[in-house]
This record gives structure tokens, sequence and C-alpha cells, in this order.
């Protein structure tokens, strides 16, 4: 079965489960989406919110726009996913101007709803951490103290214990590795 | 060599599209780059990598719970959208063995949906306030041989959730396998009108705990004080050794049809065999007529 091949299947099953949702049952297929999208929802949510106690928020009412509005979905325009996100961004947006939202939110940006491009960043940066997920320990290891803690490759190889050149063609591997797991997720850095 | 340890390709690019290179490095590099036009397309590949890598979401994981507490919030979406809540379902009101505030009332539930850290319909395991009823039940000598035998310690922390007319699915919470029981009417049935019964429970494991939801159809409300009383029986029970189980008691409206939602220690896989009773207070028998039987798919 081709990639594609599978990701309709997938489509279609979750299109199915939202028709659960949708004729009342608000068990299994529940389950089933929070399974396949609540962590990446969660930590949407962290990355909208700034604080997981609204992003754990954000989640559940998330699932329940989704139960209210599962009537609506039209698999013809958008994917489960798509749908989800779209869902949980308009529920983030709301956590966001709730009053008693603001002694948890970061003061600076209680007043400043994220835009549109602001979501669109927040979701790469979801692909880039399912893809960072992928790869193997030890090279998410060099590109995280690489990229997080701004080591050289010297700096690398000595907190690693490791010879030089080996963490040279480490960190190489791992940026060809992610570059091939983000093309798979379909993501293309601008 | 391994393929690791041969890049076809620059091995420095990653790191300097990374700003990993140590200076003496990331100049002789630099100049390569200037001539190198292979290397120049995969750095400006690289180079969009890591600007991206920068803004990563954190690997942060949702806690365990929030599962079950989104599935909470969704049930308690579906109970205020449908007006009704377990408390006004009809309860039988001199029997009940729930303590009241273990009955998932909209306040209940929603105080779930925001703190509670167990699944949906798992109450704090506090002793329960017995009835007098219950209390006599409770002495009764196969009670008390069931007690013996551990059932008692499995025993019995019951919420009900009558939901009443057109009861939705069932939403049973836990991570655990799932145990149906399909329940079928007995010829007694038909003494109470409800030959053409039928019912389902399905349980998933919670923890230590099981959640059990109950859907029964066709039922028909009792006379006076009547209800209806769920029962487990263990692996070796026999008229001359009953073991029995109390799951709680309910009630039917006109629709006949109701949906509740227990929580026990009772282990399908174990207590195999499940029935509905019909049960009259102050009829001085243990059980009374079975209506629905039925025994675990496991």
């Amino acid at each position: 079965m081709s990639v594609t091949d599978e990701e309709d299947r997938s489509a279609a099953e979750e299109a199915e489960l939202v028709a659960q949702i949708a004729a009342g049952d608000v068990g299994a297929p529940v389950t089933e989406l929070y399974r396949r999208y609540g962590k990446r929802l969660f930590r949407f949510g962290v990355q909208m919110l700034g604080n997981n106690a609204l992003a754990e928020e954000m989640v559940q009412d998330c699932f329940v726009r989704l139960w209210r509005s599962a009537g609506r979905y039209d698999p013809e325009r958008a994917n489960v996913g798509t749908f989800l996100f779209v869902i949980a961004r308009s529920a983030a947006l709301d956590l966001r101007k709730r009053p008693s939202s603001r002694e948890l939110l970061p003061l600076e940006e209680v007043y400043t709803p994220p835009q549109f491009d602001h979501v669109e960043q927040v979701l790469d940066s979801l692909i880039m951490r399912e893809a960072l997920d992928t790869l193997t320990v030890a090279h998410r290891q060099v590109l995280r103290l690489a990229y997080d803690q701004d080591l050289t490759q010297s700096q690398i190889a000595e907190r690693l214990g490791l010879p030089l050149g080996t963490v040279k063609t480490r960190v190489f591997h791992a940026m060809r590795a992610l570059r091939a797991a983000l093309d798979e997720r379909g993501f293309h850095a601008a | 060599m391994p393929p690791d340890e041969t890049p076809e390709l620059h091995p420095d690019a990653a790191g300097w599209a990374l700003g990993a290179l140590d200076p003496d490095d990331a100049a002789a590099f630099e100049t390569h780059l200037h001539d190198c036009a292979e290397c120049q397309a995969t750095v400006a590949g690289f180079e969009e990598m890591a600007r991206a890598l920068k803004s990563a979401a954190p690997a942060v994981e949702p806690p365990p719970d929030l599962e079950s507490r989104t599935l909470a919030a969704v049930q308690f979406a579906v109970l205020e959208a449908k007006g009704e809540t377990a408390a006004k379902a009809p309860q039988p009101t001199v029997m009940m063995a729930v303590p009241k505030q273990e009955v998932p009332t909209v306040a209940s539930v929603r105080q779930a949906v925001t703190e509670a850290k167990a699944p949906v319909g798992i109450a704090e395991p506090s002793p329960p306030r017995m009835s007098r009823w219950w209390h006599w039940h409770w002495n009764f000598p196969v009670f008390s041989l069931a007690a013996a035998l551990g059932a008692a310690a499995a025993a019995v922390v019951v919420v009900l959730a009558n939901f009443g007319q057109g009861a939705g699915p069932a939403l049973v919470s836990g991570t655990g396998p799932s145990v149906t029981t399909p329940l079928s009417a007995t010829t007694a049935a038909k003494t109470f009108h409800v030959g053409g019964a039928t019912g389902e429970a399905t349980a998933r494991q919670a923890g230590e705990s099981w959640t059990y939801v109950l859907q029964v159809r066709g039922l028909r409300p009792l006379p006076g004080n009547g209800f209806y009383e769920c029962w487990w029986s263990g692996p070796k029970s026999s008229p001359a050794n009953r073991m029995f189980v109390s799951g709680g008691t309910f009630v039917v409206g006109k629709s006949g049809s109701a949906t509740l939602t227990m929580t026990t220690g009772v282990d399908p896989r174990v207590f195999r065999r499940m029935k509905i009773t019909v049960e009259q207070p102050g009829s001085g028998r243990l059980l009374g007529p079975t209506v629905l039987v039925g025994q675990s798919l496991t």
C-alpha cells in the first residue's frame, strides 16, 4: 500500500469517526480521535497559550466543540486533523480572551491574540517536534545541543566524549534524517 | 566504513547551517562554499531547517488523565444538551444504596471535568453510607459469604447515571481491555411483561477497578416501590453457595431504557455472569426474580 493510499484510508477512518460522533456516539470515536490528536492538540495549546493548565482546558473544549460541530463536518473540504486544529485555534483564542485566563497567561501577550500566521507557525513547530521525535536518540541529542544550547561541534564532542569527526558526521546525518522526516510530513521550511 | 561515516557532501555543511562550527572550521567551509554549487544548495535547505528547528514545539506531554477528563467533558456537554442529569432521573428514594453525593449531577460532572483525576464515572472509594434497607441486605448471610470471599473487597462503589429515555451510546472510560456481556430476557421476564427486554454491559478496566456501562431496553416501570437490581455472580456460585455482588439499583421511565455507569472491583472475567432482578423492598428475599441474564464474552 502506498503512502497516499494509507493516508486516504486513515482520512476515511477519521471521517467515519466524526460521523459516529455526529450520530451521538461519544465513546469510542472520541477516545480514538483523542489518541490520534490529543498530544498534538495539547502541544498546540501550550504553544498558543503558554500554559499547560490552559492547554489542558483547550483540549477538553476542543473535543466538546468537535461533538457540537461534528454534524457539519464535510470531509470533502478538509481532513479531520485540519478540522480539529481549526477548532483548537478558535478554542485557544477564546481562552485567551477569557478574563479568568489572564492570571495564567504571559502578561505581554494577554491583549494580543495570535494572528493566523502565528497559528501556522505553531502548526509548523508541532510538525518539527514530531519529526525530531522520529530521529534516533543520538541524532536528536547532537541537534539539541547545537540548536538549543548553542554549542559548537567541538563543545558537543567534549560534552559527549566523542571524536570531533564523529560529531560532524552525526550532525550531518541528523540533519538529513530530519529533512526526510519533514518531507514525509509535507513540511517545507519557509 | 559504515554509511554514517561517509557523507557524500561536505561534512561541515550541516554544522555550518546550524551555526555549530568552530570559527576555524567555519572560515574554511565558507571558502569552500563560495566555489561549490552542490554545497550551496545543500546549505540552503539546511539553513531553512535550522531556523525552523529553533521554534520546534517543546516536547511536553499531556498528563495521563487528560484523556479521561476530555471524555468527561464531552459527556457533560451531552448531559447538558439533553437537559438531563442523573439527579433528575427517577430514583428509588428509600432503598438506594448510593450516597447522594456519588450521583453524577451536572455539578459533580463539571467538577470531574475540571478537577477529577479519575476516569468518568469513577467515584472516590469512600465508604458507602448505607440506607437501612441496604444495611439489612448487607447483613444477609449470602452477602457475608461474598464479603468473606473477597467480593466485598471488590464491592461496590456505585455510580448510577440513569440517562433515561433515548439514552445515548455507551461511554466506557478506562484504558484496559473491554469485556462485553450481552443480556437477554429470561422466562420470568414475561411475568413482568418485559419478555422482549434486552441489554448489554460493557466493562473496561480503569486502574485496579472496572467501569461498567449497562444499557437496558424494553423494561417497564415497576409498580409501587419496585426497582431493578444488577448483580454479578462469582465463578463458584451455586444455589447452595451463592456468591453475588450487587452493582446497584435502578428504575426505568416509560421508555423502558436506561444507561447506568457503575464502577467496581468486580472483574468480569471472573464474575462472568450478570443478571438483572426485580426487587420489592420488604419482600424478604435476597434476590428477586431474574428478568435479564447474560455471560461475559471473554
